[in-house]
């Protein structure tokens, strides 16, 4: 028995069944310390349940711990309210009732108070917590594949000629997938457009074309049916028209194509699209955030890298790099290891295909970064811009609430008086800046609610991942801790100040004595703090505003008005032959032509500022010089119909357009022989005959599948193609009618606005082929605009950041400003009465609000420019240490702290000495 | 009559079990005297809270006992009645009786 009775007390002191310890300590804190006995009776109670073999036994004990402190609080505000035991001392969470009353009570005093803290902050909050969404969801959230972190793109690149990421050829993937050793697996795709014709209409969506292991390499799932797997892609390959030859059929659709196209049909799995005259069976829907390899992408079908060079009884081409690559990286490879292992497999491939591969490395970066782009930086200068914001105005609601406590010396100096501890004071008054902030961060968490939303229908800046924007636990966390880190920044020091004692002790004297002096400094401080943030929130948007006054100011090198541009890819029944291809934009040109107020026609493959129609490089030469292979440089290389010039304003140094006259037909051998000539931009043309007339020059270019010359018989004046920012790069124009591509951009030179020119180019369209699509109409100037979005609204958000900051520090001037007025009553009175000048008064009242912003000036001017870096990747051609920009801040920001002093100034003005001095002196 | 107030309804209950629970009278032991002859549940909270009032209005006096491994290193608070809370429990016994008094018929009549 005394072995047994041993055994169960040994048992029962080893148990492993003890209570959630944070739990336990939490009860312990909370409760008041004649009551730890409870602590014990829980902790009985537990094991009592664990004997009986209770299950969710910590659950059970958490809700019990939380149920008493509970009772303890409620009881304790229940004894402050009746009035009874107040003389005890208060647990806690008693206190903390005690307090949310007295905070209840106190804003219900002054709602005008109130609402203007809760308005400030709500906003400023509400702004920050919806960045910090859109952050979160953007950069910081891992991509909805499996194990994404090991998923990288790949890329060839060649420093020496200029390429940093190119996608690669198909030859040297297949060889990269056999050889690399450090990827579980690859997958390659090329993304081209289709004609798709439903009952309604014909239009033209976005087709990746894709190695069958893709999906299974990304791990993501369909929201509907199944995905491409690898035994839908042998075999699979595309004409240059789009018609598919060898595999069965199967597509994969976008949800939005889904959505808006087939209208959410649930039974759309096995329905039958027709693309590019053929029928695709559907047999998954992606989910939203899908989104590889672009956003954009409508379909994906199987295609098989080798299939076409196979049915073309050719090898597999080495030269044109045109891929889409994603690797899964092996267990136990990093970044950096793969990269050697890589770097390996180039050197090896350049000795193996010299020609091809020479000078040519394989890169590998997160996919992550891929689809992340190059909205990192600007989201990170407004993720900082807000917080400044906030930060502004934080110190904004820590001036008002300091005034306010001023205000209330005389109640904080009576409680105190009564016995209150000082402790005590601080702790309500924190308490009810903190409520404060609490009501403003939910109003806050609803304003970003209805921003996300906003942002997530507009899609600013092109943000990818937007379709994974919400506002969901991690986001409330964050709210939570921004709202009360708002709380404690603006609210600490206020009430550490209302419960000085020598603030107390200056409620017994009136206003402006020795008894406000801390508030007064601390006021002051926060004046200084807002004026600061203004200035570096005003300089970054100044820089801003200057980098995008000198994007307006490029010369892009073509007309950015007055012209309205259209896509017009081939549907397939025309596709199918080049004489019917020319054929047809042969007649649309002479029938645009034909429209009112139309001044010039033409068409080509890519047009500036637009990433729709095919846009490649070639590498070129002099035809009288040897083929200097990889070491050649390259140009882009596009088609144009005679009059594209003219339309896009496009200006010739040298020589002339093309003529109708330069027209092969195809159908006819003998054009493989016949002469064919291009037109050359300026710099391309100084590169090539720096002495010599360019025109009536030969050149040789690797195009279409052998090297063939051309002569030059136009020099065109450099353009900017891709962006306003990049230099103007070599480019080589062919005539279309000598190389008929299926799709053309049309570009009409018209007075007329885009919305009179859309039914005009449809009709034309449509009396040519009915069943042909054209989309994308719109004027060049909304090309123009979408290309600098991203900096026009990077300005605007800075601009509305720097202004609020500038708003909030006006306000703080003024309120600290017409208090110091307001004290100093009786003293101004007394100057006016012996006899100061009105200027005099105007100079001292000037003088407390201008010495501040001054400081304010200094502080802020210096963190802008220690901080003017951050602005480097985001300002194009403009310093971002900018003198003029310092400037025109500094005065703008003086003239407003002016403006804010004039109103106490002209009460000071219009003073009567005799009614101030008594005002002033007499209590 | 004594200006004392009578004991409410929860406070009865506690009171009348501690005087039944004598020297082993805790709360844990207390509420589930309690719930087993009322067959209610009782919140802890508010049997803490309950027992706290009444030694504050002198009726219970407590005394903690030694602590346990058991109860991890904390003693129980033991409860007893003290003769004012024997006075005040008398009170609203007979204050209640009187009440009574005449309804036993009025109350059992079945509803109709």
């Amino acid at each position: 028995m005394a072995y047994f009775v041993g055994k169960l007390d040994a048992m029962s002191k080893t148990s492993p069944v003890s209570p959630p310890a944070r739990i336990r300590r939490g009860l312990t804190t909370c409760l008041p310390s004649g009551c730890r006995n409870i602590v014990g009776d829980l902790d009985e109670e537990y094991r009592d349940r664990a004997r009986s073999g209770a299950r969710l036994l910590d659950l059970w004990y958490s809700w019990h711990a939380l149920l008493i402190v509970a009772a303890y609080g409620a009881d304790g505000l229940r004894r402050l309210v009746t009035g009874r035991g107040t003389t005890e001392r208060l647990t806690w969470p008693a206190q903390l009732g005690h307090d949310a009353r007295g905070a209840i009570r106190s804003l219900r005093r002054g709602p005008a108070f109130s609402a203007t803290i809760i308005a400030t902050l709500g906003l400023a909050i509400g702004v920050v917590v919806a960045l910090v969404t859109v952050f979160d969801a953007i950069l910081i959230r891992p991509l909805p594949y499996r194990e994404p972190a090991q998923l990288y793109r790949v890329w060839e690149s060649n420093p020496e000629l200029g390429f940093v990421q190119d996608g690669p050829s198909q030859a040297n993937f297949l060889d990269w997938r056999r050889e690399s050793g450090v990827f579980d697996g690859m997958a390659a795709w090329w993304v081209s457009t289709a004609v798709y014709t439903s009952e309604a209409d014909a239009l033209q969506a976005t087709v990746a074309h894709v190695s069958g292991d893709l999906f299974e390499l990304l791990g993501a799932q369909p929201q509907l049916g199944r995905w491409l797997r690898p035994e839908d892609a042998p075999g699979a390959w595309y004409d240059n028209a789009g018609n598919h030859f060898g595999s069965d059929r199967v597509v994969v659709i976008s949800d939005r194509f889904w959505r808006e196209k087939l209208g959410r049909d649930p039974a759309v799995v096995g329905r039958r699209l027709e693309l590019n005259r053929a029928a695709w069976t559907v047999v998954g829907v992606m989910p939203p955030s899908f989104a590889i390899p672009r956003a954009d992408i409508d379909l994906w079908n199987p295609w098989d890298l080798a299939a076409k060079p196979a049915a073309e009884g050719r090898p597999v081409s080495r030269d044109t790099r045109f891929l889409g690559v994603v690797g899964r990286l092996a267990g136990g490879h990093d970044r950096d290891s793969a990269a050697a292992r890589l770097d390996a497999l180039a050197a090896s491939l350049a000795e193996r295909h010299p020609a091809t591969n020479r000078g040519w490395q394989i890169r590998i970066s997160p996919l992550s970064s891929d689809v992340v782009g190059t909205v990192r930086a600007p989201l990170r200068l407004l993720l900082a811009s807000v917080g400044l914001m906030l930060l502004a105005a934080c110190a904004n609601v820590s001036g008002l609430l300091l005034a306010r406590g001023l205000a209330r010396q005389p109640e904080i100096g009576l409680r105190m008086a009564l016995g209150a501890s000082r402790w005590r004071v601080i702790s309500q008054l924190l308490f009810e800046n903190m409520f404060l902030a609490l009501v403003a961060g939910s109003l806050g968490t609803g304003l970003a609610f209805a921003i996300v939303r906003l942002i997530a229908a507009a899609q600013p800046m092109g943000l990818p991942r937007v379709d994974e924007l919400a506002l969901d636990a991690r986001v409330l966390v964050a709210a939570l801790a921004i709202t009360t880190l708002c709380g404690l920044l603006a609210g600490a020091l206020p009430a550490w100040s209302g419960a000085r004692a020598d603030a107390v002790a200056g409620s017994r004297s009136t206003r402006g004595t020795a008894g406000s002096v801390g508030g007064m400094r601390l006021r002051q401080f926060f004046v200084v703090t807002q004026v600061g943030i203004a200035v570096v929130l005003l300089t970054g948007a100044g820089v801003l505003v200057r980098s995008l006054a000198g994007l307006f100011a490029v010369d892009p090198g073509w007309a950015t008005s007055g012209v309205v541009v259209a896509r017009v890819p081939l549907e397939s029944g025309i596709a199918s032959s080049a004489n019917a291809r020319m054929e047809f934009f042969d007649q649309l040109q002479r029938r645009l032509a034909t429209v009112p107020q139309v001044d010039a026609v033409g068409a080509v493959t890519a047009l500036p500022m637009s990433d729709v129609g095919a846009d490649f490089d070639r590498p070129y030469w002099r035809a009288d010089q040897p083929d200097p292979g990889a070491a050649a440089p390259e140009a882009w290389l596009r088609m144009s119909t005679p009059g594209y010039f003219a339309a896009t304003g496009r200006r010739l140094a040298n020589g002339r357009d093309f003529e109708a006259t330069e027209r092969f037909d195809l159908e006819d051998p003998s054009w493989r022989d016949a002469e064919r000539v291009a037109i050359v931009s300026a710099t391309l043309a100084r590169g090539l005959w720096p002495e010599e007339d360019p025109v009536g020059q030969q050149l040789s270019l690797n195009f279409p599948r052998r090297v063939y010359p051309y002569r030059v018989v136009g020099v065109i004046e450099d353009a900017r193609h891709h962006d306003l920012r990049d230099a103007p790069q070599a480019e080589i124009f062919l005539p279309y009618f000598q190389n008929p591509y299926p799709a053309l951009n049309v570009a009409i030179r018209t007075t007329r606005p885009v919305e009179q020119m859309r039914p005009e180019i449809l009709a034309a369209v449509r009396e040519i082929n009915p069943a042909q699509p054209v989309h994308s109409i719109i004027g060049i100037d909304e090309l123009v605009a979408a290309s600098i979005a991203r900096d026009r609204f990077l300005v605007w958000l800075l601009a509305g950041f720097a202004a609020a900051a500038l708003g909030l520090s006006a306000i703080g001037i003024y309120g600290l400003v017409a208090y110091w007025v307001g004290s100093r009553t009786s003293e101004i009175g007394v100057r006016v009465a012996l006899g100061a000048s009105r200027a005099d008064v105007v100079r001292t009242v000037l003088n407390e609000g201008v010495s501040l912003t001054v400081v304010g000036l200094l502080a802020g001017a210096a963190v802008a420019l220690l901080a003017a870096g951050a602005l480097g990747a985001l300002v194009y051609e403009t310093p971002v240490r900018d003198p003029l920009v310092l400037s025109v801040v500094a005065a703008v920001t003086f003239l407003t702290a002016v403006v804010a002093c004039w109103a106490p100034t002209w009460r000071a003005l219009r003073m009567d000495p005799t009614t101030a001095l008594r005002t002033g002196g007499g209590q | 009559m004594s200006e004392r107030p009578f004991l409410g309804e929860f406070e009865l209950l506690i009171m009348l079990a501690v005087l039944r629970l004598e020297e082993n009278a805790y709360a844990v032991t207390i509420r589930r005297d309690v719930e087993a002859r009322t067959g209610r549940k009782l919140a802890r909270g508010a049997v803490y809270v309950t027992l706290d009032r009444l030694a504050r209005k002198g009726y219970l006096t407590s005394s903690m006992a030694d602590p346990t491994p058991e109860r991890g290193g904390r003693g129980k608070r033991y409860y007893a009645v003290t003769a004012a809370g024997r006075h005040s429990v008398r009170d609203t016994r007979s204050a209640l009786s009187q009440m009574w008094s005449g309804l036993d018929a009025a109350i059992d009549e079945p509803d109709n």
